[in-house]
C-alpha cells in the first residue's frame, strides 16, 4: 500500500481537487517532490527557501514533523500524512 | 452558502463559550457537505492552546488533536466542516483575524460564537469559496429543529 497524503483544501487546486494523493515511500521531502513531478507548482505551494511555508505544518501518521526532522522525516509504506494549515486568530492575533 | 445547525449544537456551544469566559473557547465542527449548504452534526470543543494570558482574546486548536479526529472519522459520514470560537468580549464580527485564517481554510465554515449577547448569544459563521475566491462571505444560518435533527444527529 502506497503513502496516503491528505491535502487540505487550500492545496487541491493544486493536485486537481483531490483530498487524497498517493505516493511512494521516501522522506516528506521526497513526497513533496513526487507530487511536484506529477503536479507542478505542488512544491511552490509548501515549500518556501527550502522549509515548510510559515503555518503549515505537517504529521506522519499524527506525529508533527517541525520539531523532529522536518523535511527528512522517512514516511514508510502505508503510512498517513496530513498537511495542516494553522487554526488560530483572535482580535489581537497578527496574521 | 447555507449552514445548518440542530438546536442543540447551537445550545451547546453558546452554554460552552458562556462557561469558559472570559477565556475564548475552539473547536471543530462536524457534519456534511452538500450543493449549496453545510449541515453540522455535532460540536466538538478543543483545548485553547494560545499563550494563558492571551486566552481571553486568541485561540489555537491544536492541530495534532485535528488530525486524530480526523483519522477516526474515516469510513464515516462525517467530515471535518469547519471551526468554531468564541469572542467573549466583543460581538461576533468578521475580523482581520479571521480573514486571515478563512484564507488559509477555503470551503470551510469558519464560526464566531458570541456568547455576552442579550438576549439571545450570537452565532455567525463565514465561508470562502474554492480557488480564486477573493474574500469571504457571511453564512445564512439556518437552526434545525429537533424533530428534523434527529434525522442529522443519529444518537
Amino acid at each position: 500500500m502506497p503513502v496516503t497524503i491528505h491535502i487540505p483544501t487550500l492545496f487541491r487546486p493544486l493536485v486537481a481537487a483531490r483530498s487524497t494523493v498517493a505516493a511512494a515511500e521516501g522522506t516528506v521531502g521526497e513526497l513533496f517532490a513526487q507530487l511536484d513531478a506529477r503536479y507542478p507548482g505542488f512544491l511552490d505551494g509548501v515549500i518556501e527557501e527550502g522549509e515548510l511555508r510559515p503555518r503549515l505544518y505537517v504529521f506522519v501518521n499524527g506525529r508533527e514533523i517541525r520539531s523532529d526532522r522536518g523535511l527528512q522525516t522517512p514516511v514508510g509504506v502505508g503510512d498517513e500524512v496530513h498537511l495542516l494549515p494553522s487554526i488560530r486568530g483572535g482580535a489581537r492575533c497578527a496574521s | 452558502m447555507r449552514l445548518l445547525i440542530p438546536a442543540r449544537v447551537r445550545d451547546m456551544l453558546s452554554a460552552y463559550a458562556a462557561a469558559a469566559a472570559p477565556a475564548a473557547v475552539c473547536g471543530l465542527l462536524l457534519g456534511q457537505g452538500g450543493a449549496g449548504e453545510i449541515r453540522v452534526s455535532r460540536a466538538l470543543p478543543c483545548p485553547n492552546t494560545a499563550a494563558a494570558g492571551d486566552r481571553a482574546h486568541r485561540f489555537e486548536i491544536d492541530l495534532g488533536g485535528v488530525v486524530n479526529v480526523s483519522r477516526s472519522l474515516s469510513g464515516t459520514a462525517e467530515q471535518i466542516v469547519g471551526f468554531f470560537h468564541s469572542r467573549p468580549y466583543g460581538g461576533a464580527e468578521w475580523e482581520s483575524s479571521d480573514r486571515a485564517a478563512l484564507a488559509l481554510w477555503p470551503e470551510t465554515v469558519w464560526m464566531v460564537v458570541a456568547p455576552a449577547k442579550r438576549p439571545q448569544p450570537v452565532l455567525r459563521a463565514w465561508w470562502r469559496g474554492g480557488h480564486g475566491a477573493p474574500r469571504g462571505v457571511e453564512m445564512e444560518i439556518e437552526i434545525v429543529a429537533p424533530s428534523r435533527a434527529r434525522s442529522l444527529c443519529p444518537d
